[in-house]
């Protein structure tokens, strides 16, 4: 069993351009947990955890999130805390403490299940992927990236570099939320996440992103509209609510866990919002 | 491969298939098994252990990324067959029952106390929330490590 270890970009590019069938490992608290149930039986692996350029956060013009940084790392960076406070919040309720220790950014979006924590914070923070493979560098936004449950459309090949956002401004307020069956240690059957920009008591460029209610990350479009130049109010949160419930039972029609998800997903998206706009007040 | 780590302050050196996870390293062909092995997904904690300072679970970490790195597990507590305090504590406030947990909590808890010395009942709870109990539904946990991070040794 080969188990490569790079040092260096350059080289984790090009072992992984001889071995595409080799598994990509970073923190394996999915890929050891899908080996263990009979679901992955890897060829090789090629760890990418000693990839400098992975492991760094920076701040720049943009903000650089490296994809093998763990979520004890993005819970506890002071960058982060300053310019995207709300991808360290995600973080922070990932799994337990010992998954938070492993568990990493790029394994978060490369494994795309539909209760993963991490893509709807990133989603409403309009992060872009950094993607790179033998053709050079690509940039894809989450909800294009992630095709449905388990489906991330990485060519064989490609490489997650990290994330780019643009840091959070002044006037930003977000909240990240999730219902599960336990608080530590449960996937979200339910998570959200939503940054809007509050100018002279009005919301702006409202960015929503209800997680684990359909096959992949979307924004919800016609509940941002809803928001957009309007001063936080109960009853419309409620209603935005409604549009998202609407839109849930649009793209994945009507289903067995409808009953349950539709009525949660009018109350979550509000709860979601007032805790926001109750941000802004702090 | 040949490995070569840190295990409770003593460099090991053999040869392992790299895609071997540290439980079965360490309770296979180590005969160490403190560490306790249950649910095998990472969702119990009972084969919780320490690898440079964080806790991890051991049944999700494969032998190809330990070169190098501090292992401390339940083992390395004691200090010539004497107790630690943290494990002391777990004694004197009825923190054992069927002790399947133990090891586990105790290294989570150790995890939490390296970083945080004088951690609140709350941060107390989060960092043992990845492990869990079937026996004493965790006041008397809790208060074992508290009473441990009181007295400044664990
Ligand atoms: C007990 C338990 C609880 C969990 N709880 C949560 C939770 O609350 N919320 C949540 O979101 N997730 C949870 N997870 C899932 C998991 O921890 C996360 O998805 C984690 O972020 C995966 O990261 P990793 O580094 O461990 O990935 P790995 O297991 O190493 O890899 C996952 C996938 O990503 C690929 N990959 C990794 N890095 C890259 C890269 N740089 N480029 C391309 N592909 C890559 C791998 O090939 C693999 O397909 C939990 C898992 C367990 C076992
Ligand atoms: S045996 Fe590792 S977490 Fe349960
Ligand atoms: S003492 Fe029995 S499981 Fe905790």
């Amino acid at each position: 069993m080969e188990f490569l270890r790079p040092q260096a970009l350059e080289e984790a590019l090009s072992l992984l351009a001889e071995h595409p069938a080799y598994t990509i490992l970073a923190g394996g608290t999915d890929v050891v947990v899908r080996r263990r149930e009979g679901r992955l039986a890897p060829e090789g692996y090629l760890d990418v955890t000693l990839v400098p350029e992975l492991r760094e956060i920076w701040n720049g013009e943009s903000i650089f999130v490296g994809a093998a940084v763990t979520c004890r790392e993005l819970e506890e960076s002071p960058i982060l805390a300053a310019v995207c406070p709300l991808l360290a919040a995600a973080a922070s309720t990932v799994g337990s403490p010992q998954i938070r220790s492993r568990a990493t950014l790029g394994g978060n979006v490369a494994n795309a299940s539909p209760a993963a924590d991490l893509i709807p914070a990133l989603t409403a923070a309009d992060a872009q992927v950094v993607i790179q493979g033998r053709q050079g560098t690509r940039r894809a936004a989450l909800p294009d990236l992630i095709q449905g449950p388990g489906r991330c459309a990485l060519e064989p090949g490609e490489l997650i570099l990290g994330v780019v956002l643009e840091p959070f401004r002044e006037t930003a307020r977000w909240s990240f939320d999730k219902i599960g069956r336990r608080n530590a240690l449960a996937i979200a059957r339910m998570n959200g996440a939503v940054v809007l920009e509050e100018e002279g008591g009005q919301m702006r460029n409202v960015r929503l992103c209800v997680g684990a209610a359909a096959r992949r990350p979307v924004r919800f479009r016609g509940a941002e509209a809803l928001l957009e130049g309007q001063n936080p109010d109960k009853d419309l949160f409620r209603r935005a609510g409604e549009a998202v419930s609407q839109a849930i039972l649009e793209e994945t029609g009507m289903r067995e866990s409808s009953r349950y998800k539709l009525p949660v997903a009018v109350e979550f998206t509000a709860r979601l919002l007032e805790n926001a706009a109750r941000r802004g007040q702090a | 491969m040949k490995l070569e780590f840190i295990l409770n302050d003593k460099p090991v050196s053999l040869e392992v298939e790299p895609d071997m996870t540290l439980l079965d390293l360490l309770r296979e062909r180590l005969q160490m098994t403190g560490t306790k092995r249950s649910c095998g997904v990472g969702e119990c904690g009972a084969c919780t252990v320490i690898v440079d300072g964080e806790p991890v679970n051991a049944c999700l970490y494969l032998a190809g990324q330990l070169p190098g790195r501090w292992v401390y597990t339940v083992e390395g507590l004691s200090k010539d067959g004497k107790l630690s305090a943290l494990q002391q504590a777990f004694l004197d406030h009825h923190a054992v029952q069927c002790g399947f947990c133990t090891p586990g909590m105790l290294m989570s808890a150790k995890a939490l106390l390296l970083k945080n010395p004088h951690p609140t009942e709350a941060e107390i709870r989060r960092a043992l929330s990845g492990n869990l109990c079937r026996c004493t539904g965790y006041e008397a946990i809790v208060e074992a490590v508290g009473a441990a991070a009181e007295r400044g040794s664990s």
